[in-house]
């Protein structure tokens, strides 16, 4: 629940909205959780307004806490008449609520709300005096103090570390508004360099978006290749640190925070760098992973026709080999243990794929040689491309190659989801794509190294070897024609 | 086109009309939620908030309840129906006037225990119960599955002859002017018996009679004297005590092999006011987020295999009070079971839009001797791995 106000000559209207859970409509927040706090607040001002073209000032509550727009207006309300521009704080020096002046978005500075620190009063008070031009005052309510920040908040707001990183960036972007006066006119960076499919899944919404709040995105060098190869719109700033490892033991926001020293006084001084990983847990949406980063990139995404599933590029790649044999590449693990298809399903379906007629490649797993497959690895784009070409269909896991031969290549694939939900990180759907069914309320549980329902060290999520070889012939037969199992009695 | 949503409602909770009478003028509200547990496994019941202890006899009453079943995202109600005197009562004339096109109402018939063997039925007998349970359904306004008013048979393993039954009761339903019926059976699996004999769809049964994963009992035969001595809590040793994310998994392994067998979601469950001694079964660490999960993943399996108008989910309940499974609101959650409803419909609605194909082409299925000969490939190269580990 989000809470807003709009003032008009003193008049008072108050909204609630809501995160979007599938559903459209002016009361629902596309749900993203590649957006820091700051860019709900950007959208629940710009719906507010909307709502009554005519105000003079927002009020927006600060979207880590639950208000309705009734709660806010009692709360910032009860000292007389607010003052624009204004941070509302709880007894203590939390901040709860910011006025915001009319002028802000009309002048095209909404999208500095980004940098909120959205923990630290005093801070973001500075921030709305850069921005407006005039002081901000701080105001207290009667609100108890908020305390402590819990690990996470029911509306998928991720703490721990997160409040730092977000208070990194309000102060980075402080320095630089205080050292400079062309600040209004610095371009924003996306601090999002990690991960090879996380970094196509902004490089795509950068393509599809009509509309970009950013000019740059931070990539790590390692990961450059993906960043061209998908076409970023972005301009890249490339940083020279090994990815984040995949075992949570150093957090995002820690990753984000050690990152700027390595970027270069420069960098630092030239550009407004917003945390743009996870400081909302992504699995709690139906959303996309790419709509996720279109709306941190600064589109609304208020319908359905707005999302990637109605605005994907329509690609189409073939192998260069004729239907049969049917050649099929696989990618059988993932970005952690648990995303690894299961060793006794893997040796069923390679096995029985050879005893169909196949021809099997596996990507990056040796043991797969011990049941008859041929083992290959793709070390960058390019080789990668070259595999698909060299094969009829592609299966892999949740995985970046997953993404890049659906999405960005556009070869026939099979996707296989376990630990990860399907609709998070899948292709539209089309000729030439198949996702066999996961069908256990657990999948999505993003398990690292153990099921924590079994205490196995495989997901049980993973659709068995005949469904994935019944997807294989389904693909194959309608992108190649590939007719073998016809009639097969 | 996303499933439906169905839920089992009780209209029992009236306190006048043909159905307060013929049950015995009994105060509903009172059975359903004065019982007190007596072992912990056994959940308190909860109380009654938003919508209060209703009369569905009122109108406003009634009205309200629909009206928040179809914000939560509902298509419709399934109704029991109750022998009365002459034929079957059911409470529907309470609800039908909210219903519409988009929020109707379904039924189930409990056909009792076994009865007679085929060659000793009183068939003429049980064709006029069967055109009775018609009679019964026919002037409300339906929710459908493939186009007909859905009817769930509870106990289709007594029946004689389920396939003769099935014949009769859409004969019957013909006469009466429907367009036949979507008869659903209460059973996990098809057996050859259920599966000729032309049922739309399988129903999950509930944990009480399908029991469905391994139940939560105690690590030693220390624990379990000491239970029995009344030193710890008997329940892990009286009654079934299952873990509901266990649960919920459990329910929906293998589905696209199990055949046309809809879901039963349920938020929690457990049956202990009508098993005071022993041999209740407990759903326990029951959370709205598992529950929503539950439902987000029947509604995604249903779009999946099924066709567009045959997809729906049973919620099993909207207000069945004494087993703690309804998602009224009630005092210490308030409305956090409808809102997750809601939120799992809403997310079942927009990813079944995603699953429309963007690119025109003709989708290929595989034939099921195809299917059936990867099946049988994949089972023996299962066994060989196995057997070398």
């Amino acid at each position: 629940m989000f809470g807003s106000l709009a003032i008009t000559n003193g008049q008072i209207d108050a909204f609630d909205f809501r995160l979007s859970s599938g559903d459209f409509g002016p009361n629902f927040i596309f749900d993203s959780g590649t957006s820091p706090p700051g860019r709900y607040i950007f959208e629940i001002a710009l719906r507010t307004i909307e709502a009554v073209p005519g105000c003079d000032a927002v009020v927006v509550a600060n979207p880590i806490l639950p208000f309705t727009g009734r709660q806010l207006a009692d709360l910032v309300l009860e000292g007389g008449t607010l003052p624009v521009p204004c941070v509302v704080s709880d007894e203590a020096t939390f901040p709860i609520a910011y006025a915001l002046p009319r002028s802000l978005f009309d002048q095209g500075l909404g999208r500095f709300l980004n940098l909120l620190s959205v923990n630290k009063r005093a801070m973001d008070a500075q921030m709305l005096s850069h921005l407006c031009g005039v002081t901000a005052v701080k105001r207290k309510s009667s609100l108890k103090a908020i305390g402590d920040l819990p690990m996470a908040s029911a509306q998928g707001f991720v703490f721990r570390e997160n409040p730092l990183a977000w208070s990194t960036q309000c102060l980075g972007a402080l320095a630089i508004m205080s050292a400079r006066d062309d600040w209004a006119s610095l371009p924003f960076v996306a601090h999002h360099p990690n991960h090879a499919g996380d970094v196509m899944f902004f490089s795509l919404a950068s393509r599809i978006n009509r509309h970009l709040d950013y000019d740059k995105q931070i990539v790590c060098r390692s990961y450059l290749d993906i960043f061209h190869e998908c076409g970023n719109r972005l301009e890249p700033i490339v940083l020279d640190m090994a990815p984040v490892s995949r075992d949570g033991l150093v957090s995002d926001a820690r990753y984000f925070i050690d990152s700027l020293p390595h970027l270069g006084g420069k960098v630092l001084s030239e550009n407004f760098i917003v945390f743009s990983r996870f400081s909302k847990s992504y699995a709690q949406t139906p959303f996309n992973l790419i709509d996720h980063a279109r709306f941190s990139l600064g589109e609304s995404i208020r319908s359905f026709e707005d999302t990637l599933y109605a605005r994907a590029p329509v690609i189409a790649n073939r192998c260069k080999h004729a239907a049969a044999p049917l050649r099929v590449l696989m990618q059988l693990s993932g970005g952690w243990p648990m995303k690894t298809y299961p060793t006794s399903d893997r040796k069923v379906l390679v096995r029985a794929l050879l005893a169909l007629g196949c021809h099997v490649t596996v990507l990056d797993m040796d043991e797969a040689a011990e049941d008859g497959a041929e083992v290959a690895t793709a070390g960058s784009t390019e080789s990668l491309t070259a595999l698909l070409n060299d094969h009829h269909v592609f299966v892999s896991v949740d995985s970046f190659p997953l993404h890049y031969a659906s999405q960005i290549v556009g070869h026939p694939t099979v996707a296989l989801f376990g630990v990860t939900a399907p609709n998070n990180s899948d292709a539209p759907r089309g000729a030439g794509y198949r996702l066999p069914l996961p069908s256990m309320p657990c999948g999505g549980c993003g398990a690292y190294q153990l099921c924590p329902l079994t205490y196995q060290p495989f997901c049980g999520n993973y659709p068995q070897a005949n469904q994935i070889i019944a997807a294989i012939f389904e693909v194959a037969a309608e992108i190649y024609g590939f007719r073998q199992m016809e009639g097969a009695a | 086109m996303s499933a439906k949503v169905i839920a089992f409602f009780d209209a029992r909770f009236q306190e006048s009309g043909p159905l307060w009478e013929a049950l015995g003028r009994r105060n509903h509200w009172r059975w359903s939620l004065e019982p007190r547990p007596a072992r912990s496994f056994q959940q308190s019941l909860r109380m009654p908030s938003r919508l209060g202890a209703y009369d569905l006899a009122r109108p406003e009453m009634a009205a309200s309840v629909v009206m928040a079943a179809r914000e939560a995202g509902l298509a419709g109600f399934v109704l029991d129906l109750y022998r009365a005197r002459e034929g079957y009562l059911t409470g529907a004339e309470c609800l039908d006037p909210w219903c519409d096109g988009d929020f109707g109402l379904a039924f189930r018939w409990d056909n009792g225990p076994r009865g007679a063997s085929s060659a000793s039925m009183d068939w003429e007998g049980h064709r006029r119960d069967l055109a009775a349970v018609v009679a019964a359904m026919r002037p409300w306004r339906h929710v459908t599955l493939g186009g007909r008013p859905v009817l769930v048979i509870q106990r289709p393993h007594t029946l004689a002859e389920p396939a003769l039954t099935v014949t009769l009761l859409q004969e019957e339903a013909r006469r009466a002017g429907l367009p036949g019926l979507y008869i659903v059976a209460n059973a996990a699996e098809e057996t050859p018996r259920l599966g000729a004999a032309g049922f739309g769809a399988l129903l999950d049964p509930d944990p009480a009679e399908w029991v469905s994963c391994d139940v939560v009992t105690p690590d030693t035969g220390f624990t379990i004297l000491q239970a029995l001595a009344g030193y710890e809590d008997a329940a892990v040793v009286l009654d079934t005590v299952l873990n509901y994310r266990t649960f919920s998994c459990s329910r929906m392994v293998n589905r696209s092999r199990r055949g046309k067998v809809l879901p039963r979601v349920m938020p929690a469950f457990s049956n202990w006011p009508d098993h005071d001694e022993r041999g209740a079964v407990n759903l326990v660490n029951t959370f709205p987020a598992l529950y929503n999960a539950f439902l987000r993943k029947s509604i995604s399996v249903v779009s999946d295999l099924f066709a567009e108008d045959e997809r729906a989910v049973f919620l099993d309940s909207w207000n069945y009070w004494r087993y703690g499974s309804q998602i009224e609101p009630e005092t210490r959650r308030g409305d956090s079971l409808l809102r997750e409803t809601r939120s799992a419909i809403n997310w079942g609605r927009y990813v079944a839009r995603t699953q429309v194909p963007v690119h025109k082409a003709e989708a290929v299925t595989l034939d099921s001797a195809a299917r059936a000969r990867i099946d049988a490939l994949c089972s023996k190269l299962m066994q060989a791995v196995e057997a070398a580990q």
